[in-house]
This record gives structure tokens, sequence and C-alpha cells, in this order.
């Protein structure tokens, strides 16, 4: 990427607003909208770009290229003691290609999916431990989500695949030199200098699919845990000159902080197809939350200075480090449900298919993993459920097809009573929805 | 990958400027920290954060105590009570009087003061002051101070009457069986059933502390038998060196649990002097308080704050507290600050 662009792209991160990002998109509200249309719940049923995600075995489950491109606009409307907590909208673009052939007669496929958000590519927060977010949900729209995989069908009833997904993550490093003089501060020679990468963090991913009769399937699909981590080093190195006086000061800062984590999830998925236009599905997620480490930033500044003793100015002692609490995130089993239906009366007079139009339905539950703050942390969260439908166009001549999608989630009431009377945040209760709307056309090449 | 320059949005670190982070509209208690008021948010020409300054007609203005005139959190009139010294007394001399001014948008002070209070009684020694002021039944203001016998209560009638101090102290060390010093700056509060809680300044066996008294009717105090609060001599605490002149105020949690807030003057082990906070429940039994562990108003230098009176409205507390003019300069002032640090505060009046 040429560095204008990333520049760009960077200052867009750096200046939005300050949010985490706990996640990616794909997983909070679905990738592409077949499947954001079903809950999910399509691990035994994918054979299209979003195997990438769901289950890498099904890239090779159909032949041909299948491109798929969507775009996706997920609304929050979270809210604590009945006020709206400013929870950015979530949107972006996906893109991936699933594409199988033989190769030396052996089925073998590969598949490239992303997500980009549309609103940079990352934004950073690093926030104190006491200060409310919504954990889950608070802004996963600033991590860009890559994936890569490879499948391979050693036998027409099973298909194995696996590859790599990628996340952004970045570390900087500031500095500051010179001398600033605080009556006249034009007259300040300061030099700047901040320096920071865009690298990437990776975990694994691996999906099986076996096909136990032409009516059923069973997946199971593993997805590593990934840290993204944020680094930031800054040194300030100047005298001040305050009406005369001459001040040298040296600052140094260090600080730390996971900006995101992705927990390891295990997901057994089945699909039966009673009538060749109906997929039943069902997937069950296993997702590791137990192992959730506190983001809050690990700090270390130092500050030394040669105050005049004339001078009123006291310096600040050496900063304290935040005594980290621990957690205790729960695992977590997510129940999903979808359907299928292909509508009939689409065909032409010979009885080949003009359209497809299937209709879809789908179903989560995901029981929150954080447990009730009653301490000094405000990691807010609930119960989640959503409920989805969608509908397709498919046109056979043309082998392409458009897919739309709604989701509507819900998470209920919940009550936090602090154990503390002089807690600072106090009482609260959070509650609050979610709507996701997206459109995802999609081309087959043979 | 690829390498760029650009400045990071790294907002909240511990480390860094304060802004805004996390969510819109959090939740709080507005208990806590304050930030003080700046150029805008006070009014009668006062220079912000001074809510009192030497420029008042009364020698060495000190030691708050706020009143919300009608006990009503969405209106923000109140009246402030003070202790002053001597005219052209020494800024170390003991004060001798209580003074009230009031303030129609709760903080910015008319620029007079009157008298309320002077040394009558001979239990009162040369020094009076550290009032804590409550609303009784029928309006009548119960005023509570430290003199040289202990803690002294004064009635009126009503808000606009003079103040009668009765013939002998409410409370003294030999009422309060761990205290090995006299009591001093009083902080009373009435609690939501109408019974008080006296909140006052001592030593358990040299060390700092607080311990409260208990009454019905705002007359009779009992002591509740041990310290609520004592310097920890922990370090890293806020209070590890000292704890007193606590104030105290009620609060009902969005849930509707109701709150007692003691704030108090701390001092670590380094002498760093802050404002602090501790609470409880008060449908928890016993008097015990949970400390907050973090300062609530901790100006930069050697300000030294102290006294600090707590005042709650419908979206935001005020603190007041009494702190050095300067670093060099040991003359008192009051400062107000406000909870939560991020709120827009009403038009001060008159400007």
């Amino acid at each position: 990427m040429k560095p204008a662009i990333l520049l760009s792209f960077a200052l867009v991160a750096s200046f939005g607003p300050s949010r985490r990002a706990e996640a990616h998109e794909p997983w909070t509200y679905g990738y592409g909208s077949r499947a954001a249309s079903m809950g999910g719940a399509v691990a035994a049923d994918v054979n299209d770009f979003s195997a990438n995600y769901y289950n890498p075995a099904g890239i090779v489950d159909d032949e041909g290229i299948r491109i798929g491109v969507g775009y996706f606009w997920a609304e929050n409307n979270l809210r604590i003691n009945g006020q709206d907590s400013g929870v950015k909208s979530s949107h972006g673009v996906t893109f991936g290609i699933a594409a199988s052939g033989k190769v030396f007669g052996f089925p073998i496929g590969l598949g490239i999916a992303t997500h980009i958000p549309d609103e940079g590519l990352s934004r950073l927060t690093a926030l104190r431990q006491e200060i409310p977010r919504w954990e889950l949900y608070d802004n996963r729209s600033s991590v860009i989500y890559l994936a890569a995989n490879l499948a391979i069908r050693p036998w027409d009833f099973l298909e194995i695949g696996g590859g790599m997904s990628f996340l952004a993550a970045t570390r900087g490093r500031f500095e500051i030199t010179g001398a600033a003089d605080l009556l006249h501060p034009y007259d300040s020679e300061l030099r700047h200098e901040v320096d920071v990468d865009l690298t990437s963090v990776r975990y694994p991913q691996a999906g099986v699919l076996l096909h136990l009769a032409k009516a059923a399937s069973l997946a199971l699909v593993y997805r590593g845990q990934t840290n993204l981590d944020l680094q930031l080093d800054g040194n300030i190195d100047a005298t001040i000159n305050a009406a005369g006086i001459e001040v040298p000061l040296a600052y140094e800062l260090q600080a730390r902080t996971v900006q995101a984590f992705l927990p390891q999830q295990l997901v057994v998925g089945t699909s039966w197809r009673p009538h060749h236009s109906l997929h039943v599905n069902a997937d069950l997620t296993w997702v590791n939350w137990s192992a959730y480490q506190n983001p809050t930033a690990k700090t270390i500044a130092k500050l030394e200075a040669e105050v005049p003793p004339e001078f009123p100015v006291e310096l600040p002692g050496e900063l304290r480090q935040t005594e980290l609490e621990e957690l205790y995130f729960s695992d977590r089993i997510v129940p999903r449900v979808g359907i299928e239906w292909y509508l009939p009366g689409f065909d032409d007079k010979d009885g080949a298919p003009l359209l497809r139009v299937p209709v879809r339905a789908g179903f989560v539950y995901e029981k929150s993993p954080v447990p009730p703050q009653t301490g000094t942390t405000n990691l807010v969260d609930g119960d989640r459920w959503t409920g989805s439908i969608g509908f397709g166009v498919e046109i056979p001549v043309a082998r392409v097809s458009l897919d739309v999608h709604g989701a509507v989630s819900g998470l209920p009431e919940r009550i936090t009573l602090k154990k503390s009377a002089a807690n600072l945040v106090g009482d609260y209760r959070s509650e609050g929805e979610m709507v996701n709307i997206g459109t995802t056309l999609k081309g087959l090449f043979k | 990958m690829k390498r760029a320059l650009l400045l990071i949005g790294l907002s909240a670190c511990a480390t860094l400027a304060d802004g805004t982070p996390g969510l819109e509209n959090p939740p709080g208690s507005r208990a806590g920290p304050f930030r003080p008021l700046s150029v805008g948010e006070l009014g009668q020409g006062r220079v912000p954060p001074n809510a009192i300054s030497s420029a008042d007609p009364e020698t060495f203005m000190r030691d708050p105590s706020i009143v919300d005139v009608d006990e009503d959190p969405a209106t923000l009139a109140i009246e402030g009570y003070f202790a002053a010294s001597e005219e052209d007394a020494e800024v170390d001399a003991p004060p001798v009087k209580i003074v009230r001014t009031t303030a129609v948008d709760g903080r910015s002070f008319e620029r007079t003061a009157e008298v309320v209070l002077e040394i009558t009684r001979d239990w009162e020694g040369d020094r009076l002051g550290a009032p804590s002021v409550v609303i009784g039944d029928a309006d009548e203001r119960l005023l509570f101070y430290a003199a040289e016998g202990g803690i002294g209560l004064a009635r009126a009638a009503s808000p606009g009457d003079a103040f009668d101090s009765a013939e002998a102290p409410v409370l003294t060390r030999t009422d309060v069986s761990w205290a090995s010093r006299q009591l001093s700056s009083p902080g009373a509060v009435r609690l939501f059933d109408g019974s008080f809680r006296l909140y006052f300044e001592t030593e358990e066996n040299g060390v700092p502390a607080i311990g409260v008294a208990t009454s019905n009717d705002g007359v009779t105090f009992a002591d509740s038998g041990a310290p609520v609060l004592r310097a920890t001599g922990r370090d890293g605490d806020v209070d590890a060196a000292y704890v007193g002149s606590p104030q105290a105020v009620t609060a009902v949690s969005s849930e509707g649990r109701e709150i007692v807030y003691v704030y108090f003057t701390a001092r670590n082990e380094a002498e760093k002097q802050s404002i602090a906070m501790a609470a409880r429940f008060i449908e928890d039994a016993g008097e015990g308080l949970s400390r907050s562990g973090s300062s609530m108003y901790s100006p930069s230098g050697s300000l030294e704050p102290r006294e600090p009176c707590v005042v709650r409205f419908d979206s935001f507390s005020l603190l007041f507290a009494t702190q050095r003019t300067a670093k060099n300069t040991p003359d008192p002032v009051v400062v107000v600050a406000v909870s939560p640090g991020g709120i827009e505060l009403p038009a001060p009046e008159p400007k």
C-alpha cells in the first residue's frame, strides 16, 4: 500500500471517535448476506466466498470461481440508564473469492476474503479499567479482517480446509525535542516525530465438512485465539523557557495494552435438506471467553525536570502502575439456527428455472460472558438475541445472484449494583438494540 | 507492513491529557473526581476557581459549609457558612466567628456576608470555626462548629434568624472513649429517615482518625464506638498519613439505594494533601465506610486543600474546599470544583 494512502487511512483512524475494538464485524454481524440472514448457522452449508470465514472446507464444495462483494450497515442503539451510549454504527465492504478445480484430478480450492471498514482501517484507544464501555460492541469497526484459505476434497464425502486470518495491529512511537517558550509560543522551536507501524496479527482456522448423505452434512470448524496489541512509546526532551527561566524537561512514556481480543472458537454444525428446496441448519459454537485478558493499558511514565525553587510548579511523582482487576469472563456456548427455502413458481414452461428465490431466516442467542460488574471495572454487556431474515434472487442463466438481509438484536436490561458505595460510577442499568442490514452480489464463473 | 507517519489517537491513557474517553452519557455517581471551575463558570466577577478570596469583606473566610436552601436538587440557590478571623488577624490566627452568604447559582457567592455566630460561651475558648450546617424540621438551621471545648451546636429557627449556641458542647473528647485528642471539624448530615450523623476529626492512639456520632433529634449524640476512618499508614494510599475535616452528604443511586458520602482531607506519606472520599450504603448495618482509594480533588502544587463540602444537584455536584492561594502564599481561598468534569454548567448568575 502506498504510504500516502496509508497515511490517509491512518489520519482518518486517528481522528475518528475514540472507541475500542474487541473483535471484527464478521463475528458480530455476519459475513455475507446469505449467512447473516440465517443467523450464521452455515458451517455445514456454505460454499460461496463466505466459506472463508464460516468453514474453509466449503471452498472446495462447489466448482468454479465464486466471487462475492457486499456492504452492510449496523446501527447500535445501546443505552445506560436510559441514555444513548453513543456506540458508533458499524459498516463496511466485504469481498471474497472461493475458487476450486482439479489439479492432477485432485479437487482443490483456494479462497480469500476481507472485510474493510469504511471509516478507517485502525482506530485505537486505551481506556482506564473503570471507564464504562460496551466491552463487546464498542466499535468493532476499527479492524481490518483478511482471511486466506486452502481446501481439498480427498473423497466425495469429505472436505477439509484451513488457513490464516489476519487483523491489523499498531505499534507507535513519538518524540518531541527542542525548546518551548511559554510567553512567546510562536518563538518555540520544537521538532516532532511520530512513527507508527501497521503490522498484522494472525490466527489459524480450519474446518471439516462431512456429507453424511445427500440430505445431510456435518461440520467442525476451529478458529484460533489472537490478541491485537497496542504499543506506544513516547519521549519528550525539551527546554521550557518561562519568563527567562529555562527548565530542562524529560518525559518518557511506555504504554502497552491488548487492544482487541478474539477468543478461540469451536463450531459444530449440521445441515439437513429434507427437500431440494429446503435447508435447515443448526450450529453450536464454543467460545473461549474465559481466556479474555484485561485490556487496560499498562503504562510507565516518568517526568524529570530541574524546576527552580521560585517556580510555582510541583512535579507529579512517578505514575503508579494500575492494579489490573481479574475479569473472570465465562466461556459460552452459542446456538444458531437457520433455514433457507427456495420459493416455487419461477420456472419456465419446460421446468427450467428462470429465477431462484430463496427466503431465509435465522436466530442466535449469545449469553454474555461478562460477569456482573460489581467492582472497579465497568465492562458493560448483556445477553444478546438476534433474529434475522433475508432473501435472494438468483439468475441461473447469468450465474449471478443478489442477497439481502436484515437482522435485529436485542440486549435485555441488565442491572449492575456496585458492592462499594464509594464506587464513582455507581449503579446502572444497561440495555439496547442493534439493527443490521446488508446486501451481497455474487457471481459464478466456470 | 509498510510504515507511515501519523498521529495516534490514544486518548485516554492515565498519563495523557484528559478528554472524554469511553461512552457518551456514561453512568456516574457525581461523587467525584472534581475539576476546578474555569473561566466563564463563576459569576460575581470572581476569578475561578476561587469562590471566596481575600477580596471578600470578612477576614480569611474559609472552611465552607454549603446548604441547599430548599433541599431541592433541581434548584441551585445555596447558603454558604464560613469560618472567619478577626479583622487584621494574622493568617495563622484561629477563626472566631461564622459568617453567612448566599449564591443563587450554586457557586457565585454574594460579596457581602453577615456574621451569624461569635464566641459567647466559656467552653468555646478563643476559637470558633469549622461550621457544618444541616436543615432540621420546619426549616430550622442547625449549625455545628468546632471550639476549644469540643463540638458545639447553634440553632436558628429559620434561615434569616440569628443563631443561638447551646450552653455546653454536644460532643467532646470525653464522650468518645477511643479518642486521644479533642474533637474538631464536625461534619453533620441528616439521613433520609430524619436521624443525624455527626462526623468529626480526632486521633486514636495518636493516629489521625474520623469518628461518627448518631442522634435522632440532632441535639443528643452518641459515639458509634470506633473510628470509621483512620490514616492507613500504607505506602501509596492517599490517606496514609492523615485523615480529617470530614463533611457528609446523602445521595440516592440510580437504582434507589441510599448512600452517605463522607469527604475528608487526606495526606499521603509524601505529605501530598488532597480531598478524598469514603461512603456507605445506609441500608448496611453499622457505620463503617468504604474508602474510594483515590483523590476526589487534588490540585497541582502545594495548595493543601482541606475542609471539603459537597452539595449535590440534579446533574452535577459541586465541591467547595479551603486551600492556599498559591504555593508560597498561605492566605486561604475557598475553591469550587465540579463533578462530572465534562459537564457544561448553567450560566453563572450574576456574571
